[in-house]
């Protein structure tokens, strides 16, 4: 009776507000804010220093050297499932111990949020392989190969990918999607699938013949797009140490169904590479690089290819099972390099006509006209020399693997020191660096992978001179202008964040930088909502059947990528230098996370915990080198290294002896652990910091009232900046350079014109007086518009924010041209280059394929709608995400 | 009646089948979670109450199988019971029994079965203690056998899981992510004594905050004489009402040294409205191959549609290539009860 008299009373409720609406019409809106004011200082210059990173070392070096890079190096589910369909190569033997190799493949890596870079690459050469015999039983070999080889590396997103279906019309869409395969794939699979991996394969075959050979080409170029042929070659002797010794310890191990080998090399190789960059409209960069190594490595691959459900479908060969518990590959070499850069204006005559002489391999003219070579024709129009650098390094490297088919870890370390002449407009100068790059990746089939990046680099400016003795001298020429620091650099993305990867991601930027950063939105790690209906539904379920049980996990957040920079000024590294022994066992002791007054006391005195602890250092070592152990605090190691580096440091008079002292501080298998006792020694001290974060959120499934006050803390992290009190200093020389370099590889390219931003979406849903129809419309603000009557675009797309699952549900996805509404623009919009733009998202001219919307305002659903805007289609800004629902006609944000 | 093809032209088959395909297509709304027993409120662990639960699944189905040119028609009822009486979640009683009746048509032969499934005693509820136990009808705690339609469709690999075992298995949980369980049990092959094998398993479970929940499961199982032995390894993951996994088990006699059985499974249940639909492929190493594609459709809170379609390749003499093609309606109910405090 109760229960009933309630209902009605809700049945008249209702009545009463449809009658209200019918009478009076009907209106609601919901409003989301994207970019904060950061306050007084420059949004555009705290931005730019957040994303001064570093370039992705790997992804660097693979496209530096041609070597394999990381992420594709040991196969995982994916790859073998569907990725590897993309990678053909063709073998084709010339002799007993010669063949003749063409080759493509395809690598994609994460440069950012909802960012790829994709790396396709077409390779032709002949290989050689010869059994020169043996050594003590060992088998020798030789082998080289010779590579002719094209690449093109593009910054790609799902922006841009709806932008090209929309230019290239039904039928190369449909090829481009694999006959509608991929987007049925990317619905069905798990968010650890990328489409990219796959998309577009024509594009792909057609990599060999990409690179432009004249203007009118190189002028249709993508913006940001990076091309490059050349020619690369390695020789090496190969001696496979896997002798008797090893094989019985592999059987003792019973890893006897695992293929074993330990090849120890002595290598050269060499590269010569032309790369083209479109900047914008008119400019393209072109540089020349040449690379020389020479060095030695010994590596331990153990593992197996199987193959599982063969002959499930007779002619099928089943899927392949690469299994690899342990690989670990140690390098050391030498490498020679030269890298020379120019800009060409290709709207000009004599810049053409240079810049087709340059990407043909002839320079003499280009320089001729830049004033490189003494005596220059003319000074040209249209061409701008950037540098031209010389550098000469002694690196040393390595790295670990483990691949269990559906998970991998990988981490690769790189140090390097040596010195580099550069030469740009303002004259020649010399700098001596160190510099040290750690790279750590987890993949999951389920979720996909997050990747940590220390980016540790020192530069001390120096000048030559000839000595008495015809020795040359080096000698320090750093100022207040031009000083010496030491910056360290920390990148960390993950696709794929739930509450305890958050929590994780802060407690390494708070470890890292010394920074509390009380503003970071505490969040609980379970909902605690779900939990207790987890109870309620399960607790009288058949105890036999608990291993199919659902427990509570951390609640999903979304996406979440972060920067931090470090600053330290050589004068503040010598003041840490001179602090006393027991400051330096605390700080490295809370490092470790020991207990910082025991080892205040106990570290200096060098007792017996100094020495069991040393002793288990080495104990550990070979399961570091194998990784299978990383956690393991070496404190009493790490102090006697710093506290070496610190006394070479105080000691050394001249740039040489500097860069040793800091070649000793960096070298550390413990980035985190080696800043964060820095940051700690510093406290109080002008260091610069800088932290930020780019947050998005994303809808899975009908979110629980716990889960989504946990994505509001979540989402209010985005754009965020935490930094110390002291101003980040100036780029130097060198780093300029750097950046130049970094441009190259897609994920350092930073657009000179800067990209449409969204600042804010409003929805409003209306609904008129004695009409039946409601109109839902959509509000975007954008920030930076240099075209007020341009071709802006937008890409939108709206996915289901209901009862889906392992894949991503995309009801609608458009690419729309826009005029700015001009009766909502202000007069202080003028002033912040903001326009704003109305899309009528439902009716006739409303989103194709909106019916959903219709039946939405309807009978109600939730959404998740993607926005990114763009100037031209060439570059979008970042994709935003604004989740809401349509709940009795009234619309309410999620 | 010889237009409705499914190989048979008896009247009751078609008229079932159109039925049921009419059923399926229908449109509904209902909580296939409804037909659970479920506690009223949240507050049970510090209220304890006595609690009861009945839940009965009655099925009628209809199911085809095709080989060598040979048709089978089966035409019967499923039904499962399962009861429990708990004090708290101190101690509970569980009893759950299985009927099939599915005579052939057309010839005189007929699968049913009855069988005492579960008839168990526990202590502690592993929903909040970390310690529990249970000796009576159990499953061994070995691997993790995520099957669909396993009492309605054949297959092959049932001798790889010990189900209904009379025996005794107790669990120790660590924290909230590390469960280790281990029993010993009579493994009742026939009825025959001699045919009767002592057995000592164990499971290791490490729950992963993955997606919604992922659990990995290491399982080793022996007989008393260690000359049978079963290795298992296996993924769970939940995520978004769906589950999926994977699951290898591999078992091995010391009679012989070349001779083994194995197993690899990936299952994929996919909750979508009122749909659930589930994907099986399976290889039974040298004996058979089987793919598994099917569907139930909520109608109301107790009753639904199902249908599925398994192909099974064998690959030992005949190698028949089975297609089989399994309707029904399935009729669900669940009823509990809860007490004052203990």
């Amino acid at each position: 009776m109760k229960f009933g008299f309630f209902r009605y009373a809700r049945h008249i409720c209702l009545l009463n507000l449809l009658w209200l609406a019918e009478a009076h019409g009907q209106s609601s809106q919901i409003v989301k804010e994207f970019h904060k004011d950061q306050g007084k200082r420059n949004r555009d210059e705290v931005y730019a220093s957040i994303n001064r990173m570093v370039q992705n070392p790997l992804l660097a070096s693979g496209l530096v050297s041609g070597t394999e890079s990381l992420n594709r190096s040991v196969e995982s589910l994916m790859e073998s499932l569907f990725y590897s369909i993309m990678d053909q190569d063709l073998r084709v033997s010339a002799t007993d111990n010669m063949d003749i190799t063409s080759e493509y493949k395809r690598d994609v890596h994460t440069a950012n949020i909802g960012g790829y870079v994709v790396v396709d690459r077409f390779q032709l050469g002949p290989g050689f392989l010869k059994n020169l015999g043996e050594i003590r039983g060992l088998p020798l070999t030789f082998s080289a190969q010779g590579r002719l080889f094209i690449t093109n590396a593009s910054h790609r997103s799902d922006a841009q990918r709806k932008s090209e279906t929309q230019k290239n019309g039904f039928w190369p869409n449909l090829v481009a999607n694999w006959l509608g395969l991929l987007p049925l794939m990317s619905y069905l699979l798990p968010p650890s699938f990328n489409p990219e991996e796959l998309y577009d394969p024509v594009s792909y075959l057609s990599t060999p013949f990409l690179f432009p050979t004249n203007i009118e080409e190189a002028l249709k170029l993508p913006l940001g797009n990076v091309r490059s042929y050349g020619l690369s070659g390695n020789a090496s002797f190969t001696l496979d140490t896997a002798g008797r010794a090893a094989k019985s310890l592999q059987s003792s191990l019973g890893l006897n169904d695992l293929d074993l080998t330990i090849p120890l090399s002595l290598f050269r190789d060499g590269e010569h590479r032309i790369t083209i960059l479109r900047r914008d409209e008119s400019h393209v960069w072109l540089s020349l690089s040449e690379t020389r190594r020479i060095g030695g490595s010994i590596a331990m691959p153990l593992g197996k290819h199987y193959r599982i459900l063969q002959k499930l479908v007779s002619w099928w060969a089943g899927v392949s099972a690469p299994i690899s518990p342990i690989s670990f590959d140690l390098e050391k070499s030498r490498v020679y390099r030269i890298d020379e850069l120019y800009d060409f204006n290709l709207l000009l005559a004599q810049a053409q006509d240079a810049f087709v002489k340059a990407l043909h391999g002839d320079f003499q003219y280009v320089r001729a006209l830049t004033a490189q070579e003494p005596k220059p024709e003319k000074l040209a129009n249209g061409i701008e020399f950037q540098f031209r650098r010389i550098t000469t390094r002694d690196e040393s490297g390595h790295k670990q693997e483990r691949s269990l088919y559906v998970a991998q870890k990988q981490k690769q370390n790189r140090f390097g020191v040596g010195e580099s002449v550069t030469r740009d407009p303002d004259g020649e100068f010399l700098t001596l660096e160190a510099e040290h790059t750690a790279y750590d990746r987890a993949w999951n089939v389920l979720v996909g992978s997050d990747t940590v990046e220390f980016h540790h680099r020192l530069s001390i400016p120096v000048r030559k001179e000839i000595g008495p003795d015809k020795r040359s001298l080096l000698t320090l020429v750093a100022s207040t202008e031009n000083p010496i620091y030491l910056t360290a650099s920390l990148r960390i993305i993950d696709s794929f964040v739930d509450t305890r990867d958050y929590h994780r991601t802060l407690g390494i930027l708070r470890r890292y930088t010394g920074l509390s950063l009380k503003e970071a939105p505490e969040i609980p790690t379970y909902a605690e909502d779900l939990r207790q209906n987890l109870i309620r539904e399960q607790a009288l379920a058949n105890p036999m059947n608990d291993i199919y049980r659902q427990q509570i996990t951390a609640t999903h957040l979304g996406k979440l990528a972060s920067n931090a920079h470090i600053y330290f000024s050589h004068d503040i590294m010598l003041a840490l230098a001179r602090l006393g022994p027991s400051v330096l066992w605390t700080s490295l002791a809370k490092a470790f996370e020991l207990d910082s007054e025991e080892w205040k006391e106990k570290g200096p005195r060098e007792g017996f915990s100094y020495y069991t602890n040393i002793a288990g250092t080495y104990a550990a070592y070979p399961l570091r080198l194998l990784g299978l152990e990383d956690n393991y605090p070496d404190i009493a190691l790490e102090a006697q290294r710093l506290r070496r580096g610190f006394d070479s440091l105080l000691a050394a008079k001249d740039p040489l002896a500097i860069q040793a002292a800091y070649e000793k501080l960096l070298d550390s298998p413990h980035p985190l652990e080696l800043i964060q006792t820095f940051a700690d020694m510093a406290k109080g001290l002008a260091v610069p910091i800088l932290v930020g974060f780019d947050a998005q959120t994303q809808g899975r499934g009908r979110d629980s009232e716990d889960v989504r006050k946990s994505k509001e803390q979540f989402a209010q992290l985005n754009d965020k900046i935490f930094d110390s009190p002291w101003p980040i200093p100036p780029l130097k020389r060198d780093q300029s350079i750097e950046e130049k370099l970094a441009s190259f590889s897609p994920g350092g390219f930073q657009n000179a014109k800067k990209t449409p931003q969204l600042a804010q979406i409003k929805i409003l849903l209306n609904r008129s007086k004695g009409s039946p129809e409601a109109r839902l419309q959509c509000l975007l603000t954008g920030l930076n518009m240099s075209m007020r009557h341009g071709n802006i675009q937008a890409y939108i797309r709206i996915e289901q924010h209901g009862s889906l699952n392992l894949g991503r549900f995309v009801l609608s996805e458009e690419m729309l041209k826009l005029s700015p509404d001009l009766s909502s623009i202000s007069e202080n919009a003028l002033e912040t280059s903001s326009d704003i733009y109305r899309i009528d998202m439902n009716g006739p001219e409303g989103l194709s394929n909106s019916a959903f919307l219709d039946k939405a305002i309807a009978e109600g659903g939730s959404f998740d709608m993607h926005v990114s805007l763009s100037e031209e289609g060439d570059s979008w800004g970042p994709e935003q995400i604004m989740s809401f629902s349509i709940e009795n006609g009234i619309l309410k944000n999620l | 009646m010889e237009g409705c093809h499914l190989y048979s032209t008896d009247w009751s088959w078609c008229l079932f089948i159109r039925v049921l395909l009419l059923l399926l297509i229908a449109q509904g709304n209902a909580d296939l979670a409804a037909s659970s027993c479920q506690l009223r409120g949240t507050r049970w662990t510090e209220e304890k109450p006595y609690s009861a639960c009945l839940t009965t699944d009655w099925q009628a189905l209809a199911l085809k199988d095709s080989y060598a040119n040979k048709n089978e028609s089966y035409f019967g009822v499923l039904g499962e019971a399962y009861g429990s009486i708990s004090f708290g979640h101190v101690l509970s009683l569980h009893l759950k029994g299985v009927i099939k009746d599915m005579p052939q048509l057309d010839f005189d032969h007929s699968i049913s079965m009855r069988q005492t499934e579960y008839a168990f005693l526990q202590l502690g509820n592993p929903i909040v203690d970390s310690i529990y136990a249970a000796s009576g009808i159990i499953d061994a705690p070995f691997g993790l056998d995520h099957r669909v339609h396993r009492f309605s469709l054949p297959g092959r690999t049932d001798k790889l899981w010990p189900h209904s075992v009379r025996g005794s298995r107790g669990s120790i949980r660590w924290r909230d992510d590390l469960l280790l369980e281990f029993g010993a049990h009579q493994n009742q092959r026939s009825d025959l004594e001699s045919q009767q094998q002592q057995i000592i398993s164990g499971r290791l479970v490490q729950n992963i905050d993955l997606l919604h929940g992922t659990r990995l499961i290491g399982s080793y199982l022996s007989s008393a004489d260690y000359m049978e032995r079963e290795v298992g390894l296996a993924t769970l993951v939940h995520n978004e009402g769906n589950r999926t996994s994977l699951e290898w088990v591999r078992k091995t006699s010391a009679a012989s040294d070349q001779s083994f059985e194995q197993v690899f499974r990936f299952v994929h249940e996919q909750q979508e409205d009122t749909w659930l639909w589930n994907l099986t492929m399976e290889e039974l190493s040298q004996d058979s191959y089987i793919i598994k594609y099917g569907a139930q459709k909520a109608w109301t809170e107790s009753f639904s549609g199902l249908v599925c379609l398994q192909y099974q390749r064998e690959r030992i003499e005949p190698s028949h290539k089975h297609l089989t093609l399994l309707l029904g309606i399935d009729y669900q109910e669940a009823k509990s009860w809860e007490g004052v405090k203990l």
